[in-house]
């Protein structure tokens, strides 16, 4: 067909998803920030070959600041913690950990909220308004207040604080997932499928559901900047990973009391939250310019 | 006017009504602890209805309680710490107000422009900021480097100020000490830092709102009509287009009640700020689910009430609103 002449102006409407790719493409700085997310994946992924050591092991060498500094060691390339511990592993291997952990929360709080979401949608008034009510509600209390408190109630620590921050997102989805199968529900290719006899599976899997997907990709993106930042709030106070864990967090409610002996301690793992945070942030409003996406 | 008022307080009932069901499911969770709230178990009764009655009533009357911290009424501890709180929320939303609405004018005027791109970007880098680390970031850089901020905590301990109402800078203003402006001043001194570390993600909020509000005002048919009239700028940009763009500005400070509480609990542990989020935490590490079921209740009928205030605002912002009576 290729090497055939040409005799009319052929015009290629790209798919949807081809669209979106280019609409993104044409974002820089989300671009940019992808590329950024995509190395922090493959360090978190990659992160016991990438560290040079094990990020419990202690050295006698306690308090080395980075190797930029006139006493810095070169095999420390970002110094050692008040313990002699290798913060460069310690952060490569908090990568694995946050990322991990935001991983699971988001699966469990997108899968639950999800689907209460598509039940909400789909049902009738007083079901959809009971859980809607409920739902209100938790949306309107401070997230990180309501994670802590039920963290106090069932106990501080990894497992139940990964709990305790799902439990926060899924009224999010819930919302999302509710509202955006409400506004598909309402246009007109909808009644035109159920007037074509189109079942309430067909309706759903083929009509509603790839419709709805730009909202839930973004919610996603946004959740999972939500989970690292609440799991590192918690972790910061003390109610989530605990000491040894190279998490984030805890790394720097550790190193706060030595932030005037060993500022890079403080400095160097915020600095891993904030440009993982801040990748997610691009990528996820990249996503919703792309997507043609309302605030 | 009459019916919207009575409409949101009925809407601020069921809300109660919903929360206090929800707070009183968490305490049937843990009888033992929760024994001097809920009365006995749910058997002594009779039945869920009257144990909720009974719950309800306890509440109503101000019995929230014993803390496990002093034994003390968790209403009044509750009491005690509130003010502290609300000065710094109050003075991290005046600041981001203060400084959000002038930069996202700004943004909003120069679309595009070298401006506006400076204004987004450190939006963004504010709102991707982890506040507990920016915190320790400011201390680190303005009190312990150069040292023109206090460390923490809301004055320095060489005044002695007599809390009448809560407030330090309203008490030290009414202490009749000889330092009480010195104080003052030195109290304003100490809110500085912590109030920008609360502010810095709801400034990047309203930033972002007022930028994307004002776009879409100024692109409007009535600003032309207000340059073809000959209007000055500053009339056309102050009086006509912040008029119109203040309704979504309005509605995101309601969402910014939740953030600035969020916020509070980790603030008030960098600062040491003697204040609701220090004292709930402190229940955390005691297990004090007394406290913290206060707190969350009390915290929760405030973010509740100021909503409800906000929707009525916005009846009286919005002329659309306010017509259809």
């Amino acid at each position: 067909m290729s090497n055939q002449p040409q005799f009319y102006q052929q015009s290629q409407i790209p798919s949807t998803i081809n669209r979106w790719r280019r609409n993104f493409g044409q974002n820089k700085m989300a671009s940019a920030a992808l590329l950024l997310l995509v190395l922090i994946v493959l360090v978190a992924i990659f992160a016991p070959w990438i560290a040079p050591y094990d990020p419990a092991t202690q050295f006698s060498d306690l308090k080395v600041p980075p190797a930029w500094y006139d006493n810095g060691m070169s095999q420390y390339l970002l110094g050692t913690d008040d313990l002699g511990r290798d913060l460069f592993s310690r952060l490569v291997h908090g990568a694995r950990l946050s990322l991990k952990l935001a991983l699971i929360v988001v699966v469990l709080a997108s899968s639950i909220g999800m689907l209460l979401g598509c039940i909400t949608a789909l049902s009738g008034l007083l079901v959809d308004q009971l859980i809607m009510r409920l739902m209100d509600l938790i949306l309107a209390l401070p997230s990180l207040l309501l994670a802590i408190v039920i963290v106090a109630l069932i106990g501080p620590g990894l497992p139940n604080a990964i709990y305790a921050v799902a439990i926060v997102l899924i009224p999010h989805f819930v919302l999302v997932t509710r509202n955006a199968i409400k506004a598909e529900l309402s246009k007109e290719y909808v009644t035109a499928m159920i007037l074509d006899g189109a079942n309430k599976t067909r309706l759903f899997t083929r009509s509603i559901l790839p419709n709805i997907l730009p909202a839930l990709v973004v919610q996603l993106t946004l959740a999972f900047s939500t989970a690292i930042l609440e799991i590192a709030a918690l972790g910061f106070l003390g109610l989530g990973a605990q000491a040894p864990y190279p998490e984030w967090g805890t790394i720097l409610s550790e190193s706060h009391a030595y932030i005037t002996i060993a500022p890079w301690t403080v400095a160097l793992p915020g600095l891993a939250i904030f440009f993982t945070l801040l990748s997610i942030n691009l990528v996820g409003d990249g996503l919703r310019d792309a997507m043609d996406l309302d605030e | 006017m009459a019916r919207v008022l009575l409409r949101q307080l009925l809407v601020l009932l069921l809300s109660l009504v919903t929360l206090t069901i929800f707070t009183f499911s968490l305490t049937l969770f843990f009888p033992q602890d929760m024994v001097i709230i809920a009365g006995q178990t749910t058997n002594d009764f009779g039945n869920l209805v009257n144990h909720y009655w009974h719950y309800l009533n306890s509440i109503l009357s101000g019995e929230w309680g014993q803390s496990r911290i002093n034994g003390q009424n968790v209403l009044d501890e509750f009491l005690i710490h509130i003010p502290a709180t609300i000065e710094l929320s109050v003075m991290a939303l005046l600041f981001s107000l203060c400084l959000g609405l002038p930069l996202g004018i700004i943004a909003a005027e120069n679309k595009n422009k070298w401006q506006d791109k400076l204004v987004v970007s450190s939006t963004l880098i504010g709102y991707s900021m982890p506040i507990f680390w920016w915190g320790m970031l400011l201390v680190l850089l303005f009190s312990l480097t150069l040292g023109i901020a206090p460390v923490a905590s809301r004055i320095g301990f060489e005044y002695d100020i007599l809390p009448v109402t809560g407030f330090m800078l309203i008490d030290t203003l009414l202490s009749d000490q000889p330092y009480a402006i010195e104080a003052f001043y030195n109290a304003l001194e100490h809110l500085i830092l912590p109030t920008i570390v609360l502010g810095t993600i709801p400034l990047a909020i309203f930033t972002r709102v007022t930028r994307s509000a004002m776009i879409e005002a100024l692109a409007s048919d009535y600003i032309r009509t207000a340059k073809a009239k000959g209007l000055s700028y500053s009339r056309i940009i102050w009086l006509h287009a912040l008029r119109n763009a203040l309704i979504p500005i309005v509605t995101v400070i309601s969402l910014q009640i939740s953030v600035l509480i969020t916020g509070t609990l980790i603030t008030e542990t960098i600062f040491a700020w003697p204040g609701v989020g220090k004292w709930l935490l402190e229940a955390v590490y005691r297990r004090d689910l007394v406290t913290l079921h206060g707190g969350l209740l009390a915290i929760a009928m405030i973010v509740i009430m100021m909503n409800i205030m906000v929707e009525i605002a916005i009846h009286f912002i919005n002329p659309k609103l306010r017509r259809r009576k």
